[in-house]
């Protein structure tokens, strides 16, 4: 290994630790499932990798990442018409609707930052939330089922939602627009 | 609840704290009244919306994830690493593995001596002599008494990454193309230097790395981005609940005691002093409360913990006696 590609490494696995569970999200929006949707991302991957000389490092890698997951997601429904995606209603031959592509990508790296949030949350904090966020517990199911009180509840949820939105301040406040545009089932 | 933000809202609009009824609105479950408390909230102020708007959002995206699919970043990129980097690994020769250029030590935090001689903590550590190991990248480790340390397959050709529970210490071999990473849970070492000294133990507050020759990077497991870089002679801190990575300009000598046999305490609390001790000698050493702020300053180059023992009782006017396996340390106070 040269000198510069110990340099390209140190870049490579700072890119890699800051998207690949936002690139993960990302491809599952698309194709529904958690494995193959891994699997792509690794191959992008190392594809970069293997093209690493010929990189321009300078230019926005992170859309570079986020087009090639993409598209090799599109091509991996061409390739496999059996397979049925769960939740892929946006699927498209190519990037033509790029507000499209860009809010599927912003809300795909929330969801990366959130799970990495989540995970930092005190534990009662984050049971309490996930118990109502994911497994849609109403606050009095959670309050019997954790022994504790509504009023404790409803303070862990405020908590949690809190951090949460400090961690993520800087993802929150960016695109209001698209954010007015899928309130509509809150 | 609902009567606190009323009071709030009588007396200012601006003092009520959305976050606190935010979760019952967004999930259906506010009453009439704490829904107008928001209502009348949003339309006050403009920043208000924004505020809203960005609770919305974040209330939004958390339902869409679900509590499954996990995603473990570090073995994600071991996985990835092993894939991309093995062309690399092949072009190692012995040739290449060097000879020893740094120490690093990971040392347990004198607070769990503490535990340990107030009787907190019951076991005592084995005596045990020390083992040596050569790994299959011709690194050299000893473990200190009831230590472990694990590392997967393959490790020399594709990775060379370690689990280290209790005290260890490296002389590693130089391969820059498969740095040495050593995980001790919440922390990680990455040696970027040629060779170095690993000692680690579990269940601390702390874990302190120091040192003595070479570059050594510490960080918070899988965060490798807020690293402290310690250069030979200083010691890094990292704190667990805190999760902070601390660097100090100075090298504890008794941090690679157990491993030297070297002690050097300069006005050292006794209590203090025995925690190095039980860990040096494997000893089970109470100190009675009213000695325990005592301080000693005395040098001991290999010397026999009998010996030891024998110095303290006669400078600071000791009694120390054997009672079964627990040595005890008592006297007149000074």
């Amino acid at each position: 290994m040269t000198t510069d590609d110990r340099i390209l490494k140190i870049e490579f696995e700072k890119l890699f630790r800051e998207h690949f569970t936002a690139l993960c999200y990302f491809a599952r929006k698309y194709l529904g499932d958690h494995d193959s949707s891994k699997e792509i991302v690794h191959s992008v991957f190392i594809r970069l990798w293997e093209n690493r000389s010929s990189f321009d490092w300078d230019k926005s890698a992170k859309s570079y990442l986020f087009t090639s997951v993409y598209n090799r997601s599109m091509n991996f429904i061409r390739d496999n018409k059996k397979f049925v995606a769960s939740e892929s209603p946006e699927i498209r031959e190519e990037v033509t609707d790029t507000s499209a592509f860009s809010d599927t990508l912003e809300v795909a790296e929330l969801e990366g930052r959130i799970k990495t949030a989540l995970q930092r949350l005190p534990g009662k904090c984050r049971e309490v939330f996930e118990l109502n966020r994911f497994e849609g517990k109403k606050y009095a199911e959670i309050a019997s089922l954790l022994n504790i009180s509504v009023k404790t509840v409803e303070t862990q949820m405020s908590k949690a939602l809190k951090i949460l939105r400090d961690e993520l301040r800087d993802y929150l406040y960016v695109v209001v627009l698209f954010l007015l545009n899928n309130m509509d089932h809150l | 609840m609902c009567v606190d933000y009323t009071k709030a809202m009588d007396t200012e609009n601006n003092h009520i704290d959305p976050v606190g009824l935010l979760p019952k609105y967004f999930s259906g479950e506010a009453t009439p009244e704490e829904s107008r408390l928001v209502d009348e909230w949003l339309s006050a102020d403009k920043d208000n919306r924004k505020e809203f708007d960005a609770f919305a959002k974040l209330w939004k995206i958390t339902g869409s994830v679900s509590g499954e699919d996990e995603i473990n970043l570090e073995s994600e990129w071991q996985k990835l690493e092993s894939v991309v980097m093995p062309a690399a690994a092949k072009t190692i020769s012995l040739g290449r593995i060097l000879q020893i250029a740094a120490s690093v030590i990971l040392i347990s935090a004198l607070a769990y001596f503490g535990t340990k001689i107030t009787g907190v903590k019951t076991e005592s550590a084995p005596v045990a002599a020390l083992s040596t190991h050569t790994l299959p990248d011709e690194s050299i480790v000893s473990l200190n008494a009831g230590s472990r340390l694990t590392y997967q397959k393959g490790f020399g050709i594709t990775h060379r990454n370690l689990t280290l529970k209790g005290e260890a210490y490296f002389e590693v071999g130089q391969n820059a193309t498969l740095p040495f990473i050593i995980s001790s849970g919440d922390a990680s070492i990455k040696v970027t230097g040629t060779t170095f000294n690993v000692k680690a133990y579990a269940d601390q507050p702390e874990i302190r790395v120091t040192v003595t020759s070479g570059t050594v990077l510490l960080y918070e497991t899988g965060k490798p981005a807020g690293e402290a870089v310690l250069h030979a002679g200083e010691t890094g801190i990292y704190n667990k609940s805190m999760k902070t990575v601390n660097k100090k300009d100075v090298l504890d000598i008794n941090d690679m005691a157990w491993k030297t046999k070297i002690l050097d305490f300069y006005n050292t609390p006794l209590q203090e002093a025995a925690g190095i001790l039980e860990n040096t000698y494997h000893q089970t050493i109470v100190v009675d409360p009213g000695v325990r702020s005592c301080s000693i300053t005395v040098r001991f180059d290999n010397q026999e913990f009998g010996d030891i023992l024998r110095v303290m009782e006669s400078t600071l006017d000791l009694k120390i006696t054997k009672e079964g396996n627990r040595i005890i340390i008592f006297g007149n106070g000074c």
